[in-house]
């Protein structure tokens, strides 16, 4: 169950933890293009991407090569070690060279170790969701470290690879992929919305802390709603109704039930995926949510215009269409 | 190999627990500080709020005010609130110390904060009193010409002595951190408490403005006064719902003083405040709040709570919504409804009865020089200059078209005078010379009458 546990964190680490919280730090502090730090922090993300195009045969072999994962591994500790030294919670206020590499270093890992975990899950073919809600509701706790020292997500992204180091989440996965019909766009579309909904405090709130409980309380809801597969079309439903209420009535993002709701789609999306075939880091899901969540924070929040959340509804009605014709005999 | 790597597993393991919780022990001072001052009387409390690298247990400090060429005097404090990482501290003030700027240094462990003009002392506070507000500052170029330019706005508001300087926004743009620097090297120069609120152009750089200013919403009661400085460039310069509840809350929490809300972006027309700002002009109304200083448009213009773009008259009811030209950065001459000029604004306030709060008497120029203030000028900057006379004394001119009351300048005493007497003022006191210089000067109180000259000169 530990194990489980382990392995899916160690999948959806780079979703929930490292890319939201460099999105959001990213958007709220900015970046100063005139120094080398800046510079390197912010293509951290082109990045990523490429690293994304790249990263499932890097992964096998990273993944089949123990050698070449423990120095992926002491690289990372280094980095964070470092980063933590000077003051943990506010690295982004020094701008050093070696703060910015400590971020890339972070990444970097966080990206591979996801890829390295995602092979080894598909190998496994164990039960998804009672791993899934233990690894939704690990992942909350760092997010609600996070509400005093917004780095600590940074920190969590490394203990948790640590962990799955430990446990061999990582290590001797096969690189069978067990190749899925793409037929539940719903549930990835859920998935998206709920990121979105999830990123709103830490927009709202700004340069305080305080998103982190919000987000923490989400990820909790969402790890008890993975685990009721009967209810996921209804949760789905409700929360969906709650993104487009938000058009209406912008404070409702800043209310603990919202982010419950929230928390409870994207439980239930996730539940519905079956990431161990779906979910690949930085592509399919975790691309549109990362994309999503810069729609949502460019359209709705920086533009001022709530209501123009109602579009990214839209594309959730075209993928029901489709998928209903698909099914059709 | 398998137990190699769950070996290097525990190793990163305790390394990390070693970084989080050992290792950065380390606390840094939100506030007091320049831009963030503490404004009380001898006798009286502030609070001093920090952030702690380890949650939940606050640092052992201590807190020593310095003057220049006076002793360190040690302060009392003791913890008045903690949450999580972030403290405050109620920090006592002698009853005896003399009135005036201070620098406060703070000491957790072996390490030294040391924050220049923190804290400003002040016993009274007149009927009538002065702010000057600034905006969008001269770019500290590399050159120097940012910063000539700023030592010389430094100079004639410290002339015109105000009981507060506000900057309302833009302060170094771009950001980069020598820039920062060159920005509090002149900061400092102010005699008055100086009050500083983030603006757009910070966020192209955040980081900078987060080590050295650190606060971007903040309130600092100063005397009768409450300054409620609030950050509208957050996105794409807009308030969020929390920002508006964390103003209500500033509003309501003023009590007798009388609140005066700054922020960098206007709040009508084009290029303002995006979001809320219907409801941010409901509750300025509701607060009472005589007037609204922006900037953010290089432009000077007057608007009332309605919107109404007031170029007819300044004196109207409820709060007025201005927008001061820029002080030193480049000029919008299309968006303004006075003129094209750099300067800043000289709002003076007086207390008003039975209620005793302050209302605005005058915060315009007359530009056109036709005997009346004009509706939205601001005062024009390099109108009053001060020109050295050898030894000991200086002149005074000054450009403006209307009296400066209570001016005051500082004149550097030459050896063997004392500085008792001063032809042409009052003698307010002698001071040490800014840090690095030797020797004293005097402080000189005089009326300054419109576009005459004074000589003052010591010891004559």
């Amino acid at each position: 169950m530990l194990r489980d546990v382990l392995d899916r964190l160690a999948v959806l680490q780079f979703a929930l933890l490292f890319l939201p919280a460099l999105i959001a730090t990213l958007s709220i502090y900015g970046s100063e293009f005139d120094l080398t730090s800046g510079r390197m922090i912010a293509g951290l993300v082109p990045w990523l991407c490429v690293q994304a195009l790249i990263t499932r045969r890097l992964a096998r072999r990273v993944a089949s090569s123990a050698a070449a994962w423990a120095l992926v591994c002491v690289a990372a500790a280094l980095a964070v070690t470092w980063a933590y030294r000077p003051l943990h919670f506010d690295w982004w206020n020094e701008r050093s060279v070696p703060h910015a590499w400590s971020m890339v270093v972070i990444g970097t890992t966080s990206l591979l170790l996801s890829s390295c975990a995602l092979e080894r899950v598909r190998a496994s073919g164990t039960t998804w969701n009672r791993g899934l809600a233990g690894a939704l509701l690990l992942s909350a706790l760092p997010w609600l470290a996070a509400q005093t020292h917004p780095n600590a997500v940074f920190f969590g992204v490394a203990l948790v690879a640590a962990a799955a180091l430990a446990s061999g989440s990582v290590v001797g996965g096969q690189s069978e992929v067990f190749a899925q019909a793409a037929t539940r766009g719903p549930w990835l579309w859920a998935v998206a919305l709920a990121s979105i909904d999830l990123s709103l405090p830490v927009w709202e709130r700004n340069l305080e802390g305080g998103f982190g409980a919000s987000v923490a309380l989400a990820l909790a809801a969402a790890g008890v709603a993975s685990l009721v597969p009967r209810a996921r079309a209804a949760l789905v439903l409700i929360g969906g109704v709650s993104f487009l209420f938000t058009c209406a009535v912008p404070t409702w993002a800043l209310h603990p039930l919202h982010q419950v709701v929230a928390g409870a789609m994207l439980g239930a999306g996730l539940g519905g995926l079956e990431l161990r075939a779906r979910l690949l880091p930085l592509g399919g899901a975790t691309l549109c949510i990362g994309a999503a969540w810069m729609i949502a924070h460019v359209v709705t929040q920086n533009l001022a215009f709530a209501a123009a959340r109602a579009l990214l509804v839209l594309p959730a009605a075209l993928v029901c269409w489709r998928v209903r014709r698909t099914a059709r005999p | 190999m398998a137990s190699l790597l769950r070996v290097l597993a525990a190793l990163f393991l305790i390394s990390l627990c070693t970084a989080w919780v050992v290792r950065p022990d380390r606390s840094r001072v939100l506030r007091p500080r320049l831009g963030v001052p503490a404004v009380v009387a001898p006798g009286e409390s502030f609070t001093l709020q920090l952030e702690s690298s380890r949650p939940f247990r606050a640092p052992a400090l201590t807190v020593e005010l310095e003057r220049v060429g006076t002793d360190p005097i040690p302060l009392a404090l003791s913890r008045a609130h903690s949450s999580g990482a972030r403290h405050d501290f109620d920090v006592q003030v002698p009853a005896d110390l003399d009135e005036g700027a201070y620098t406060m240094v703070v000491r957790d462990g072996g390490r030294v904060e040391r924050m220049p003009k923190a804290v400003h002392l002040r016993r009274l506070w007149a009927d009538e009193l002065c702010l000057v507000q600034l905006a969008d500052l001269p770019e500290f170029f590399p050159d120097g010409s940012g910063t000539r330019r700023m030592d010389a706005l430094v100079d004639e508001i410290n002339l015109v002595a105000p009981d507060l300087v506000v900057i309302s926004g833009d302060v170094a743009y771009g950001g980069s951190m020598d820039r920062y620097e060159r920005l509090m090297a002149a900061l400092e120069r102010f005699d008055a408490p100086v009050v500083v609120v983030i603006g757009n152009h910070e966020y192209q750089g955040l980081a900078g403005f987060m080590t050295h200013l650190r606060v971007v919403s903040h309130v600092v009661d100063a005397g009768p006064l409450r300054i409620v400085s609030a950050n509208s460039a957050h996105g794409r310069d807009q308030f969020t719902a929390t920002q508006l509840g964390w103003i209500a809350e500033a509003l309501e929490g003023a009590g007798k003083r009388t609140p005066i809300v700054q922020l960098h972006h206007p709040l009508f027309e084009g290029r303002r405040v995006g979001a809320r700002r219907g409801a941010f002009v409901e509750l300025c109304r509701e607060g009472r709040v005589p007037i609204v200083l922006s900037g953010h448009w290089h432009a000077d213009r007057v608007f009332d709570a309605s919107g109404q773009d007031r170029r007819d008259r300044s004196d109207f009811d409820g709060p007025i919504f201005s927008v001061a030209t820029a002080a030193g950065a480049m000029l919008h001459p299309e968006r303004s409804s006075g003129g094209d000029y750099h300067g800043y604004r000289v709002i003076r306030l007086a207390r008003e009865r039975p209620h005793g709060r302050y209302a605005v008497r005058s915060f315009t120029y007359d530009l056109d020089d036709d005997g009346t203030p004009d509706a939205s000028a601001s005062h024009p900057a390099g109108k009053l200059i001060v020109d050295p006379l050898w030894p000991g004394g200086v002149r005074v001119t000054n450009g403006w078209n209307e009296a400066v009351p209570r001016a005051r300048v500082w004149i550097d005493l030459p050896a063997g005078r004392s500085g008792e007497r001063v032809e042409g003022g009052r003698v307010l006191g002698t001071r040490a010379r800014p840090a690095g210089n030797p020797g004293r000067q005097v402080g000189v109180e005089f009326d300054l009458a419109a576009r005459a000259s004074v000589d003052l000169r010591v010891d004559a």
